[in-house]
């Protein structure tokens, strides 16, 4: 298992191209951008945990295909217990980092397919279990941070990928021979992509019959010849760029660092390829991948949340309002819906069941129900906290504005709260709430795992309707007429 | 003191931290000084000492055939103490455990 400092030292040995603000930046120097630095800090606590005694009975486990000791986020769950444990290893991190740590999408990723390319072998013949089963003994090995890549562009939603007029606003297959395929298009919204080692492709939808080039799983390095990254940018960014306080979270950012990811003619070598073509896998390729990333926001927000509900708490009690009731209340209000976040995720993981790989897999319904509470009490957590905060976190001078040897000493009389707390303790808690309640951080809750609406279809598939109508048909002791 | 024996420890991941139990081996050790604690992974061990830091204690248990005393943060071996006494209790019965060997 890599350190964090073996992880970051990897990263500089690749040959990335990333654009920041038109400007590509030197691959060696990518990790030190003020943009992505906190990013890399966060994703190396995956690293770094998992070798403290402390955090490692979440942060380790034993590979069931070489039985060594491996990072959690490289394991194929094997267990109800296993999944239960990847939730409080989130949990736990997001405690630590305040913020998204990326390395779950891989870790999704790699899960689905272990169990969609098992059934899609069984009944097509294909080999492609095995193949992913040396991609897996590769990741275990090496540790690499994967990352998952399912989101495409989508051009124009209400028209199938063959009939946009683009036909690479969707990934698809624009070449084969002997030795791989050519794949060309784009991935959006690519969590930690610029600070992984690989990415792992999969299809954004089920594809139908005539839509073959689109069905296509691979694992393509994030510096493949023909890989560009466009980093997106943020709120706040460029405070990033000026001195520690304003960031409010300068150590290791807000959300995870999402970048357009375009896949210009890139090449893959079979062995590389889980995918190609088996359209009718597609679907359950998507959905496996859905569920288990939907399983996470309860305990990585339930986390973000922990750290929220605590900064709002030591606001209040900087500002001399930390015993009234009404604050009281709403942090206990608050804590009732982060606790409501990890509720459904630890339920989704314990209702979990066996594949036919052998592997585990989330309970889909109660994931979705998790993941659309996550698109509301988050931002009523976050509702709050603003509420607690108090206006001084949208309206409070910058970090500079304190240091400046002329008024610094106004920001420090004026906006000290209880006597006994230092003006700045009182500003760096009021970033922190402004930074992780507000913009790019917010709009992460709603549509990252997919958006609301992604979930909601989920429902009427999954929640036996008709079971319910039974039941209300027998209690209102109303016969069936006989069909 | 026997200063032979040997404490295997091995900790929950620490999600819901209701007690400091990085602070509590701090104190077993600074109480201990004559005992070893080693990781639980390191096998050789006489008593091997699980710090849950929460009640609901999720720690795997390694498949260690010795005595093992079960810590969380509300109980020791499943009987209930209150969370400030919890380091005065777990070295009670580490107490206990040396005089029975």
């Amino acid at each position: 298992m890599m350190t964090g400092q073996e992880y970051k030292d990897s990263l500089r040995k690749r040959n990335i191209k990333v654009y920041i603000k038109g400007e590509l930046i030197n691959s060696c120097n990518v990790i030190d951008h003020p943009f992505i630095k906190g990013h890399v800090n966060s994703a190396a606590m995956t690293y770094d945990l998992a070798h403290n005694p402390a955090y490692e009975d979440l942060m380790t486990t034993t590979s069931h295909l070489t039985g060594k000791k491996i990072n959690r986020f490289t394991h194929i769950h094997q267990s109800t217990e296993d999944l239960i444990k990847k939730v409080k290893m989130l949990r736990m991190i997001s405690q630590n980092t305040g913020t998204c740590y990326q390395r779950c999408v891989g870790f999704d990723a790699m899960n689905s397919l272990y169990t969609v390319t098992y059934e899609m072998d069984q009944k097509l013949g294909t080999d492609y279990h095995e193949r992913f089963k040396n991609y897996l003994l590769h990741i275990q090995e090496t540790d690499h941070m994967v990352a998952g890549a399912m989101t495409d562009p989508k051009g124009d939603r209400g028209l199938r990928p063959g009939q946009q007029a683009d036909p690479d606003l969707f990934v698809h297959v624009v070449g084969k021979n002997d030795e791989g395929i050519v794949v060309r298009g784009a991935k959006a919204h690519m969590t930690g992509m610029v600070n992984s080692h690989e990415m792992l492709i999969m299809p954004t939808m089920g594809m139908n019959e005539d839509e073959k080039e689109y069905a296509v799983s691979c694992a393509i390095p994030v510096d493949a010849p023909g890989v560009i990254h466009i980093f997106g940018r943020q709120t706040n960014d460029d405070r990033k760029c000026e001195g520690e306080i304003d960031q409010g979270n300068a150590q290791f950012g807000i959300v995870g660092g999402e970048a357009l990811t375009v896949l210009e003619d890139v090449f893959v070598p079979w062995d590389k390829v889980f995918m190609c073509g088996e359209t009718e896998f597609s679907g359950m390729l998507v959905e496996r991948f859905a569920c288990y990333h939907r399983q996470n926001y309860g305990g990585c927000k339930g986390g973000v949340s922990d750290v929220v509900i605590g900064a709002a708490a030591v606001m209040a009690d900087y500002s001399g309002y930390g015993k009234a009731n009404h604050v009281k209340e709403k942090i206990n209000e608050m804590i009732h819906m982060a606790e409501t976040l990890y509720a459904c995720s630890i339920a989704c993981s314990a209702e979990g069941k066996q594949t036919a790989s052998g592997s585990y897999y989330v309970d889909p319904l109660l994931a979705n129900v998790g993941k659309h509470n996550v698109t509301k009490l988050v931002y009523d957590i976050d509702r709050l906290a603003q509420d607690i905060g108090g206006g001084i976190t949208a309206t409070m001078p910058s970090e500079s504005d304190l240091k400046n040897p002329e008024i610094g000493k106004y920001v420090e009389k004026y906006l000290k709260g209880v006597s006994t707390v230092p003006t700045e303790d009182r500003l760096r808690m009021g970033r922190l709430i402004e930074n992780m309640t507000g913009g790019t951080a917010l709009v992460e809750s709603m549509h990252g795992a997919g958006s609301p609406q992604a979930q909601k279809v989920m429902y009427s598939k999954l929640s036996n309707l008709n079971h319910k109508k039974q039941c209300a048909l027998k209690i209102a002791g109303i016969k069936e007429k006989e069909k | 003191m026997d200063s032979s024996i040997k404490i295997g420890i091995k900790f929950c991941g620490n999600c819901n931290p209701h007690i400091d139990t990085v602070g509590l081996l701090k104190k077993l050790k600074d109480y201990f000084k004559e005992i070893q604690f080693v990781n639980w992974d390191a096998w050789d061990y006489d008593v091997l000492l699980i710090l849950n830091s929460c009640p609901v204690g999720c720690a795997t248990c390694p498949n260690f055939s010795g005595p093992t005393i079960i810590i969380k943060s509300d109980s020791i071996d499943h009987n209930l103490v209150s969370p400030e006494n919890i380091a005065e209790e777990t070295i009670k019965k580490i107490d206990e455990f040396i005089r029975r060997v």
